[in-house]
């Protein structure tokens, strides 16, 4: 009897499958190497930045993309809220400015943050870094877009405002905030949005639709915290501006000195959160369709 | 030596009640093209996610190179598990899936990528979900080849493409092969399609190594006979037949273990050819067997 025949060295293969042939004689041993090749030669990871620092520049490229677009938003808006002010008074102007920035700018930097940090953990993972790596582009983004974004934020509040009203030759009846003030009250805020963002994406992932149950904590409080805090602080003052009653109880309770210290601690809860579910996230096969 | 060498240890995986893998201890060379197969849930996709850090067994030992694999940054860059769909951001466009690749990938060939994608006609503007299922695999396929990670995992990686298209593919796994050697492991369904450019088989099945061997050798656990079809069932008649093939009045039939001499000597008087057993028939009658265990 014929011995039987590999397939293989039978050449119906096609494309040059020469070494093949030759690594298949030496079975039950590593197969020989292409002239020139060895291990590190294909394992050896060539000079380049830290995948934590290349997943901190996609994450970023990615965020900006959406950040330019809710600039293009607000800048709208802005126009709009202008066109109103000068009809119906610059009191109305500082309402939707205060609205856009204490309670709109939070929650898109909260959107950025689950588009492109939360839900994209398999996708990152899959393409070759670590949940470390994950967890510290989400943070580190977090912190670029909860500075930035407050910045933003501040300087429309005042200075976007302050233009405004001298435009229209009239004086402003409430009071404001110093901005120092609220530039920290933002960055809390935006921070807080950020990180929640990380948070939020990353337990639907780790736990699909379950995760909604975790809304409340995971996105509720953090959120509350930094709510409150920086509305105490830019909503102090008295005309139409001013705060509703519900948060003049909650100020008179919670001065801002403690406020400011359990949003302190709500801000380093939800990296906690983040980190613990991140750090070891399984992620099972799907199924192929 | 090139690429990972990949070890486990009574490794085992449970997704609530069901155990998808039970006690699999397996060790594969590196530099070498490994094939894994099994049947639908045979364990086959989550000893891959394992090997590729998407999760940690719930016990057992899993060692590339003989380190841990889960959150070490060197060897989760160097290992890619590619599957058909799935694992891919749908909504991405394909120019930023590679890019995001390109960003964790040390070794990513852009040039080959883009080949590959040219040589099928894959829009770079369009988002992976807008693509038909085998443009899909293209681009998963595509992206494995191109990663030239040391340990390259191709899952079911060929599910919708056409027959040329696959056939095509397989020759540029070989030929990347042959110019970049590394630790490939392919599992698919279409075990004659691919057998031939196995080097080793490992065979699971309800979540346990049936068996892990050469592929030639496991080749030589069976043979096929060929010829009029009433001769060859006239030979066959005492042996134990795994797989039979007709045209028109040509039959083959793969029979297990290696026959006598004196049956040989017969055969080959009575015009009947013999050969390699083709694997996905003793693929069948090994999962078989099992099935009836």
């Amino acid at each position: 009897m014929n011995a039987p025949t590999s397939p293989r060295r039978s050449g119906s293969s096609g494309p040059p499958t020469d070494s093949l042939t030759d690594t298949s004689v030496r079975a039950g041993s590593p197969a020989g190497s292409a002239p020139g090749m060895t291990h590190d030669d294909t394992a050896m990871t060539p000079t380049t930045a830290e995948p934590w620092v290349r997943l901190t520049r996609y994450v970023l490229r990615c965020m900006l993309g959406i950040t330019a677009g809710t600039v293009a938003v607000l800048a709208v808006a802005w126009a709009v809220a202008v066109v109103l002010a000068s009809t119906a008074g610059v009191e109305l102007l500082a309402q939707i400015t205060h609205y856009a920035t204490v309670s709109t700018v939070p929650w898109v930097a909260f959107t950025a943050l689950v588009i492109c940090v939360g839900v994209q953990v398999r996708h990152y993972v899959h393409a070759g870094f670590t949940r470390r790596a994950v967890t510290a582009a989400g943070l580190l983004g977090s912190l670029v877009v909860g500075v930035v974004f407050a910045v933003a934020a501040t300087a429309l509040d005042r200075v976007g405002l302050g233009l405004v009203a001298a435009s229209l030759g009239v004086e402003l009846s409430m009071t404001l905030a110093p901005w120092w003030a609220l530039l920290g009250a933002m960055l809390m805020v935006c921070l807080t949005g950020a990180v929640c963002g990380v948070l939020v994406g990353a337990s639907f992932v780790r736990w699909g639709g379950w995760a909604t149950l975790l809304l409340p904590l995971t996105v509720g409080l953090p959120y509350f915290a930094q709510d409150v805090l920086a509305r105490s602080v830019t909503l102090r003052g008295e005309g139409p501006g001013g705060p509703p009653s519900w948060l003049e109880q909650v100020q008179a309770a919670l001065p801002t000195v403690p406020t400011a210290a359990l949003s302190l601690l709500a801000l380093g809860l939800t990296v906690a959160g983040a980190w613990l579910i991140l750090r070891r996230l399984p992620l099972p096969p799907r199924a192929n369709p | 030596m090139t690429g990972l060498s990949v070890t486990t240890r009574d490794v085992s995986v449970r997704y609530g009640a069901a155990r998808a893998l039970d006690g699999v201890t397996l060790d594969l060379a590196p530099g070498r093209i490994h094939g894994l197969l099994g049947r639908n849930g045979a364990g086959k996709t989550t000893l891959l996610s394992l090997l590729a850090s998407f999760q940690r067994p719930d016990s057992g030992d899993v060692a590339l190179d003989g380190r841990d694999p889960f959150e070490d940054a060197r060897l989760m860059q160097d290992t890619s598990l590619m599957r058909a769909t799935g694992d891919l951001a749908a909504d991405l466009k394909i120019r930023d899936i590679l890019r995001l690749h390109r960003t964790g990938r040390a070794h990513f060939d852009r040039d080959l990528a883009d080949h590959l994608l040219d040589r099928f006609d894959i829009p770079r503007r369009r988002s992976l979900a807008r693509l038909s299922r085998g443009q899909q695999s293209v681009v998963a396929a595509t992206i494995g080849l191109a990663s030239r990670a040391p340990l390259t995992m191709l899952d079911e990686v060929h599910l919708g493409m056409d027959a040329p298209t696959r056939q095509e593919f397989t020759e540029a796994l070989l030929a990347d092969f042959a110019e970049h050697p590394r630790t490939i492991i392919v599992s698919s369904h279409l075990i004659h399609e691919i057998e031939h450019v196995l080097e080793t088989v490992t065979i699971l099945h309800r979540g346990r190594v049936v068996l892990s061997e050469e592929a030639d050798d496991l080749r030589t656990q069976g043979t096929t006979v060929t010829g009029r079809a009433d001769r060859v069932e006239v030979m066959t008649r005492d042996l134990r037949v795994v797989g039979r093939r007709d045209l028109g009045p040509t039959r083959e039939a793969t029979v297990l273990g290696r026959p006598h001499p004196a049956w040989v000597t017969e055969a080959e008087r009575q015009g009947l050819q013999l050969g390699a057993a083709p694997l996905q028939d003793l693929f069948i009658h090994l999962t078989s067997d099992r099935d009836a265990a």
